[in-house]
């Protein structure tokens, strides 16, 4: 049996792999020619010209420009609205859009309530930015750079290779629970040694794909989306070295915000006093994380950019960047007001993190208040800092608000299942997570704390069920899941 | 005689008035920033006489012969220009041909949440999780 699983496993990879290389090239079609993330492309060429226009054909792997928006604002910290940036920042995508000559691409731009320097498109089209890269970006030129890339990762069907990734997740969800069917009929306790072997060797080849073989793979797709997009500011008459300087602001970012030599081996040795696998472990994750995250380096991004925009438009007026509507934009009195009172609310939450509530109690009260008086992420800040501080009916009044807010932030809905669960209302609780689960494009963060509640009221059929299709369909998640199935069993309701 | 002094006190006045105008001015001007090429993005750079159309190249330089930096500024003419200092003669390079010692700003932020799982494929990676404070 385990033969035939194992059998299946790389069938399903090697399935994965092909799939791939048909879905990477232009509309899925068979071709002899190498797909162009492999890097089968002529310098001579430009990335637009492999482009066809005509209308674009959607992924695969697209769950619905909505539901996709639903799902990724339950991720981080949900969404900064602003009508005045959101307007500009999707007509500036239009016009990239455009340029490529693809018709009827789908997706928006949404705004990440997150200070960082991050952006990413997902197989919908829909492009995420932060608040921390608008805030660093100068011109109309960099923020059209940076959706051209973005936008440039949609129309390369990038995403595509993330399918070998969770593939992969699958096969071995699959093994896992062939071995544990295995080990149940035999009436075995616990899992042979061959098995517990080849669990691990699945684990193993998991990791790989996720932390090297994924990441080198999309190095030659950062660089592809660099230099579309650079042909994409050409085409939308935008100024194409505004990519460089954009690189270079990420670059800066980078560099400011790199954990350094000293301070990891700090870490170790903390961790190591600890327990001596838990800092293995982590210089284990590093070492993976320096061959793959840190590639392509933004330096040789930057550098390869340049010599393609100087090879392909080297003699064109390249024509100087805008200044002027964008900084115009952010000093608009009401999108200032939204970015510095976002900026409050970070504040006061990092200001919280240190303990000091209520210096953090200040700082959320101000984020809270004008245009950005019942957004959530504000308010749950301002409820999470005045609880700190004792004042609990302003904690609840401030929590009701970010509840009923029109854009939520998944934090809320998290306080209120775990508030709920401590005090015993464990059904409520499971309620809340019905909730969020809906209001969140049905994410799987919330399929843990089902699983934990369910077991809680005595539902441990159903919680297993759940186990099983969460390491299965979403396989990410099948570490945190598996450990709430763990959760000892309540008793289980009367009929 | 009595004339010609009060002329040469006058003359001093309006150098001083003269001076101090011109310093003022001088003040209000933006301030050209000194940088340096410390890099060349190219193998060969293209070197322009910043005079002319900027169309052709007046010489082209081989990143392997650079050894020391190039004194450069912003071209007031173009911001896609740098104008620098190449072996005693100005030129005007294409700014982005070429790496500068240019401070970029950027925010410090640690231990930021981009999402609840790795960063996708397209996702600018995940920087600054955990870095120290």
């Amino acid at each position: 049996m385990l033969a035939v699983i194992g059998r299946a496993a790389a069938g399903l990879a090697l399935l994965a792999v092909t799939g791939c290389a048909t879905t990477g090239g232009e509309s899925g079609k068979m071709s002899l020619a190498p797909p162009s993330w492999l890097g089968g492309k002529s310098e001579h060429t430009t990335q637009i010209s492999g482009l066809k226009p005509g209308p674009y054909e959607a992924s695969s792997l697209a769950v619905g420009e909505e539901k996709d928006i639903a799902q990724r604002r339950g991720d981080g910290l949900g969404f900064v609205r602003s009508a005045p940036i959101e307007l500009y920042l999707n007509e500036l995508r239009s016009k990239i859009v455009g340029a490529s000559g693809k018709t009827g691409v789908p997706g928006r731009v949404m705004i990440l309530a997150n200070p960082a320097f991050a952006a990413y498109s997902t197989p919908d089209g829909n492009v995420y930015v932060s608040m921390g890269v608008l805030e660093s970006l100068e011109t109309e030129d960099e923020v059209a750079a940076l959706l051209a890339h973005e936008t440039s990762h949609v129309l390369l069907k990038h995403h595509s290779s993330d399918l070998m990734g969770d593939m992969q997740k699958k096969a071995q969800a699959l093994y896992e629970i062939g071995v544990g069917a295995k080990t149940a009929v035999s009436g075995s306790k616990t899992v042979s040694k061959s098995d517990a072997r080849g669990l691990n060797q699945a684990q193993l080849a998991v990791d790989a794909t996720d932390k090297l073989v994924l990441p080198a793979w999309n190095r030659p797709q950062e660089r592809e989306a660099d230099l579309l997009g650079v042909d994409l500011l050409v085409e939308s008459r935008h100024s194409a070295p505004a990519m460089i300087t954009m690189l270079e602001k990420l670059q800066a970012w980078e560099k400011a915000n790199s954990e350094s030599e000293e301070s990891f081996g700090e870490r170790v040795k903390q961790a190591a006093q600890r327990n001596v696998n838990e800092a293995v472990s982590m210089t284990y994750q590093r070492m993976v994380e320096t061959v793959s995250a840190s590639h392509p380096k933004t330096s040789e991004r930057i550098d390869e950019t340049a010599q393609y925009l100087e090879r392909h438009y080297g003699s064109r007026d390249l024509g100087a960047p805008k200044g002027a509507p964008w900084t115009a934009l952010m000093s608009r009195p009401d999108v200032a007001q939204v970015m510095r009172n976002y900026k409050q609310a970070f504040s006061a939450k990092k200001l919280l993190d240190q303990g000091k509530a209520q210096e953090a109690y200040a700082a959320a009260k101000a984020a809270a208040t004008e245009r950005t008086a019942t957004d959530a992420y504000p308010n749950w800040v301002l409820a999470r800092s005045a609880a700190a501080l004792g004042r609990q009916r302003e904690a609840i009044d401030a929590l009701r608000r970010a509840v009923s807010s029109t854009e939520p932030v998944p934090q809320v809905y998290e306080d209120l299942i775990i508030a709920n669960e401590q005090v015993g209302s464990v059904p409520v609780a499971l309620e809340w997570t019905d909730r969020a689960s809906a209001t969140f494009g049905g994410a799987p963060r919330w399929t843990p704390h089902k699983i934990r509640l369910l077991r809680k009221t005595g539902r441990v059929a159903e919680a297993e069920t759940l186990t099983l299709n969460c390491a299965v369909s979403t396989p990410d998640w099948k570490r945190p899941c598996q450990e709430a199935n763990q959760t000892p069993a309540g008793r289980a309701p009367q009929r | 005689m009595r004339r010609g002094r009060v002329s040469r006190r006058n003359l001093a006045l309006v150098v001083v008035l003269l001076a101090t105008v011109s310093a003022a001015w001088a003040a209000e001007l933006p301030k050209v920033e000194s940088l340096k090429v410390t890099k060349l993005r190219m193998e060969k750079v293209a070197l322009y006489l910043c005079d002319g159309e900027r169309k052709k190249a007046e010489r082209e330089f081989a990143r392997t012969d650079f050894r020391e930096p190039w004194p450069a500024t912003q071209d007031a003419t173009s911001p896609l220009f740098l104008r620098v200092t190449v072996e005693g003669h100005e030129y005007c390079v294409k700014a982005f041909t070429v790496d500068t010692d240019k401070a970029v700003s950027a925010s410090k932020e640690c231990n930021t949440q981009v999402a609840s799982q790795q960063p996708r494929t397209a996702a600018t990676r995940g920087v600054g999780v955990g870095c120290s404070q």
